[in-house]
């Protein structure tokens, strides 16, 4: 129950800090950009969109365009490019006319981009000009009589520009033409089109002539006269609540009413930067006098609804809305997105509290996720990791693409995005790319957030049986050909990379040469391309000027991995002689663990590894000597012993017969004969010793001769046991025996094995507790054969006792039987039989552990069948 | 009877104490200190048997032996404190019918003594008698109409059991059996952990036909496999 609800608690405590991050990620950027482009303002109320930027660009546009109709011009700036007073520098145009009008697209009343094919440019005109922005008042010192000098300087040279182009004054309204025949052909087909948008209101009088409306009651009347009727009073205020009359007072100036109040237009009367509406009547802005005699008229709807106008033209679909509904939409998203980020950030707020008040228990749940990835193999998680990373960043491009420019535009302050700039409109696309890269960037931080928790938390702990696999297959290769496949594997991942660069470089050039098409055109692409283009040439710059700090960097780079290949096949060529030097020193090192002492390794003199081998063939040297001394001192031990054992049983061999002769004497006392009895049993142990001494000595010098053959172990503890039953059931000790029925086979010496046994089994019946019991055990473990014999010591057992030593015993008095080499030899002869034995005590428990390595299948069975 | 023994050691107080036993044994038994001295007695003497030991002055033990060979046939027991296996069988092949490793147990080289005497005074001539009928080993010869064991050419008592265990073994002379088959195969029935009855048995055997029970020469363990009777 009590780990239930911690289980519990962890995972809600984690859910909670995952919702909160992944939120929080999410929603950072687009809070962002709505703190920037749209102000405190859109968390206090609904946004009007007749007060957004783009809402004045694009009545101002219309304007414009309705008086290029009524004077007899062609300008329709659909979309802001062909604005009057947008210019592009002339050698950007030249350059790159082409791709800009390819690039032109408008964002239709849905919302959906759409694109402007090529072909329906019926001509690209160019107007020259600067696309310096009309100074200030201010840099005049306020002077305004030398700031009119000024423009009508500008304007002057404006006029033989567009002289110099070939355009009339007439052609062009107050001055540039710049996309004639951009959509329409003709004003009237602009004008059919523009009718049936029923958000913007309009009347086009000239000459006191009504030539256009799209209000009902004066649809009919074309080329009637104005009386100067309102034509406000025509539309229902509450439905149309703004207004803009152009020169109805005949003043060339234009009045804006909106909700029944006037508007401040132009405010100390001069045009700058700052001024909200771009519309004629200003001191600096006047136009000329064709335009004198036009009266327009413009409503806008309070609550625009959806008008799609789209027409083919014959060069693919096209689309006039107007726009007006776009921006309300528009106005009316980004106010509902900023509720919505409102309810998100106090989501947030709430739930890093309760993760950070049970960060405990997230912990936890962190430790607990770890676990989990630490017990899938790393390349499950590298694989996984690269789709998911590679997926993401196939889908994310875009989003991030456009989220990159659209935060270095509002941070930077490049104007367009903004709710009280021209493109205000976009807020809402902008928006949605913000919260989508958001997305992204959740899922990014995330897959990183595992990546760095799984690093942390099992590090080098990691699974990796492909890895491993390979690392081992790896192996197999003598150390020669490994380290040359290494650097090889350096040298091919450096050309590929050097190929893509080069590959990279190219296509770069060629393009900035204009010689290949970059421009894929799929809606999102080439909207975002036009930006790019339009920034650049905001700023005067050239799409090569443009990629030239890249084309640097490229450069850079490519020249550094330039040089690393070069570094690396030039090493690669060194270290192949270094590897087989190398190759050379392991073999040697091999060989010198084998035995082979004798042989000395030569490297060429100005080898790298000279010394290495040197000391190698010293250390050879010295080992050869040592062992010489070591075999000697062994001999000349083992010899040793032989010798006095040899010298001590000669006499001990008369003893122990005059022993016997004296055990036979019948006529002797009593006590004689006793002690005769005890002179016979030492004798005898004597023998013993002298017999163990001799063999042990023998054993650990290794000169113990072994005839290793396959045995089944189980049967030999039996044999073992019931060849020591008598003594076993003379002792007050009780055997505790488990064996496997199935043999256990293992290579040995049967014969040493037996004594390795029956020493161990007299020793635990020699120093047992009275009445104890003694376990033996067999089993079968990974691939050993461990055989355990556990009793209880009679005698306390002294701590850190190395029982193996030779003449160690539990007990310090040795007045028991034992010569103190039973687990001497048992050791030793155990080692020589290619097995382990340990002995651990904990208390008065004795254990004694011996380990086989087994053999698979029993061939001592199989021999007996032979022989039948 | 009474037999004679030559006893050759260059160790007197060896020498006398063997003597002193074989003595008790009803022997006669000669005296000698090195090689020359034994080959002196032997050319002289009439001698049954030999103990002499390998390392002595003058003329070490395995000279001695060849000269020996050269012109008798009577039986020789090698005393060594060597008690390599290779240098049991270096004395073996040298011409030895058995060796005795030092210290030696008094009463076993009485038991050997007597073994190989025996073997020599009254199988010496007679030995082939019907092939067909037994099998001999060593000491060791089993008539198999009889169904009896003879060591040394004595009828050994043997139970019904022991002695199907030692007709399978010496049919079978050098194969070893697992304590299963011997069980299956004597008492004809199928075993369970029948290594301790098997291994009393066996130890009953040994003790009535092994001149040293403890260091048996036919009925051996393979450690780890099974038993088997030693050929000799």
């Amino acid at each position: 129950m009590d780990t239930k609800w911690k289980k519990g608690k962890a995972a809600f405590s984690f859910l909670a800090f995952a919702t909160g991050v992944t939120m929080l990620v999410i929603v950072l950027l687009p809070v962002f950009q709505l703190c920037m482009t749209c102000g405190p303002g859109i968390f206090e109320g609904p946004l009007d969109y007749q007060e957004s930027g783009e809402f004045r660009w694009n009545i101002s546009n219309r304007l414009s365009d309705l008086l290029g109709v009524a004077t007899g011009g062609m300008t329709f700036s659909v979309n802001g490019y062909g604005d009057a007073e947008y210019n592009y520098n002339k050698d950007m145009a030249e350059k790159y006319g082409e791709q800009l009008d390819r690039a032109l697209n408008e964002v239709a009343d849905d919302g959906t981009l759409q694109m402007v094919q090529e072909d329906t440019v019926a001509e690209t005109a160019y107007i020259g000009g600067t696309a310096e922005s009309i100074p200030s008042l201010e840099a005049f010192g306020g002077n305004v009589d030398d700031y009119l000098t000024y423009l009508s300087e500008q304007q002057a040279r404006y006029e033989e520009k567009l002289a110099e182009y070939g355009f009339s004054d007439d052609e062009s309204y107050y001055g540039s033409s710049v996309y004639r025949g951009y959509l329409y052909t003709d004003e009237k087909s602009y004008m059919e089109d523009m009718a049936k948008n029923k958000n913007l209101r309009y009347v086009v009088i000239y000459q006191n002539k009504l030539l256009y409306s799209n209000i009902e009651e004066y649809e009919t009347k074309t080329d009637e006269e104005w009386k100067g009727e309102d034509f406000a009073q025509a539309l229902d205020s509450k439905v149309y609540n703004f207004t803009l009359w152009y020169n109805r007072e005949g003043d060339g100036k234009v009045k804006i009413t909106k909700d029944g109040r006037d508007e401040d237009v132009y405010g100390d009367g001069l045009y700058t930067d700052a001024s909200r509406w771009r519309v004629p009547g200003y001191a600096n802005y006047k136009l000329g006098d064709k335009a004198k005699d036009a009266v327009i008229f413009l409503a806008a709807a309070k609550d625009p609804q959806r008008y799609l106008v789209a027409a083919d033209k014959g060069n693919g679909y096209q689309s006039y809305g107007g726009g007006l509904y776009r921006l309300k939409s528009n106005a009316d998203y980004l106010r509902n997105m900023a509720l919505r980020t409102e309810e998100f950030l106090t989501a947030v707020v709430i739930l890093l509290a309760i993760a950070l008040l049970m960060r405990k228990s997230r912990r936890q749940a962190m430790e607990r996720i770890a676990d989990l990835l630490g017990k899938l193999c790393l390349e499950c998680k590298f694989v996984a990791f690269v789709l998911v990373f590679a997926v993401l960043a196939a889908r994310s491009g875009r989003a991030f693409r456009e989220s990159f420019w659209f935060i270095g535009y509002i941070t930077y302050g490049f104007g367009y995005y903004g709710w009280d700039n021209y493109l205000s409109g976009d807020l809402s696309y902008q928006f949605k790319m913000l919260a989508r890269a958001g997305v992204y960037l959740a899922i990014f931080f995330w897959l990183f957030y595992l990546a760095v928790l799984d690093w942390r938390k099992n590090g080098k702990k990691q699974k990796k049986p492909i890895l491993n696999l390979l690392k081992i297959q790896d192996l197999k290769y003598p150390i020669q050909k490994r380290l040359v496949k290494r650097q090889r594997l350096t040298l091919i991942a450096e050309l590929v990379l050097l190929t893509l660069f080069l590959a990279m470089f190219v296509l770069f050039e060629m393009v900035a040469e204009g010689n290949v098409e970059v421009v894929t055109l799929t809606n999102a692409d080439s909207y975002e391309y036009a930006e790019v283009y339009a920034m650049a040439a905001e700023y005067g710059m050239s799409a090569a000027e443009v990629g030239a700090p890249f084309l640097l960097i490229m450069e850079l780079v490519f020249a550094i991995l330039f040089i690393f290949t070069l570094l690396t096949v030039w090493d690669l060529k060194k270290n192949r002689r270094l590897a087989v030097d190398i190759g050379a020193l392991t073999d040697q090192i091999l060989a010198v663990r084998d035995g082979s002492l004798t042989k000395e390794l030569t490297l060429p003199d100005d080898s790298d590894l000279g010394q290495a081998a040197d000391s190698l063939n010293q250390i050879q040297k010295g080992m050869e000597t040592a062992l010489k001394e070591q075999i000697k001192s062994e001999r000349m031990k083992v010899d040793l012993v032989t010798n006095v054992s040899h010298d001590i049983k000669t006499p001990l061999t008369s003893i122990i017969s005059y022993t016997e002769l004296l055990r036979q004497e019948e006529e002797l006392p009593r006590h004689v004969k006793e002690y005769i009895q005890i002179l016979g049993e030492k004798a005898e142990r004597l023998r013993g010793i002298v017999q163990d001494v001799f063999e042990v000595s023998k054993a650990t010098s290794g000169q113990l001769p072994i005839q290793m053959e396959t045995l089944d172990l189980g049967k030999l503890l039996r044999q073992t046991l019931a060849d020591m039953n008598d003594r076993i059931e003379a002792s007050s000790l009780t055997m505790r025996t488990t064996i496997p029925e199935v043999p256990v086979s293992v290579t040995a010496d049967g014969q040493r094995l037996y004594r390795v046994f029956q020493n161990l089994l007299q020793n635990a019946l020699r120093y047992s507790l009275e009445g104890s019991r003694v376990y033996l055990t067999l089993a079968e473990e990974a691939r050993q054969a461990v055989v355990r014999i556990k009793n209880t010591s009679g005698v306390e057992l002294a701590d850190s006792k190395d029982f193996t030593e030779r003449f160690v015993r539990g007990d310090e008095s040795r007045t028991d039987g034992g010569s103190g080499l039973g687990l001497s030899i048992a050791k030793s002869f155990t080692e020589a039989c290619g097995g382990s034995l340990s002995v651990e005590t904990d208390a008065d428990l004795f254990t004694v552990t011996v380990c086989f390595n087994r053999v698979e299948s029993a061939p001592g069975q199989e021999e007996i069948h032979q022989h039948e | 009877m009474n037999e004679c023994v030559l006893v050759v050691d260059d160790d007197r107080e060896i020498v006398r104490a063997i003597a002193l036993l074989l003595e008790k044994e009803e022997y006669r038994v000669l005296k000698a200190y090195d090689g020359m001295e034994a080959l002196r007695i032997l050319g002289e003497q009439e001698v049954q048997l030999i103990i002499m030991d390998v390392m002595m002055p003058k003329m070490d033990g395995l000279s001695a032996m060849m000269k020996i060979r050269e012109r008798k046939n009577l039986p020789i027991i090698v005393l060594s404190a060597k008690t390599e296996d290779t240098d049991k069988i270096l004395g073996l092949s040298m011409g030895a019918d058995d060796y005795v490793a030092k210290p030696f147990n008094p009463q076993e080289l009485a038991a050997r003594v007597k073994s190989q005497l025996r073997r020599y005074t009254l199988l010496g001539g007679i030995h082939a008698q019907n092939e067909e009928d037994e099998i001999t080993n060593g000491r060791l010869c089993y008539r198999l109409r009889e169904r009896t064991l003879y060591a040394d050419g004595e009828p050994v008592r043997l139970t019904a059991t022991e002695t199907k265990i030692v007709e399978l073994l010496m049919r079978n002379m050098g194969r070893i059996f697992p304590a299963e088959e011997i069980y299956e195969r004597v008492w004809e029935e199928p075993s369970f952990s029948p290594e301790n009855t098997v291994m009393v048995h066996i130890r009953h055997i040994r003790e009535k036909i092994e001149l040293n029970p403890k260091d048996p020469e036919y009925i051996k363990v393979v450690w780890g496999i099974g038993y088997k009777m030693e050929k000799r």
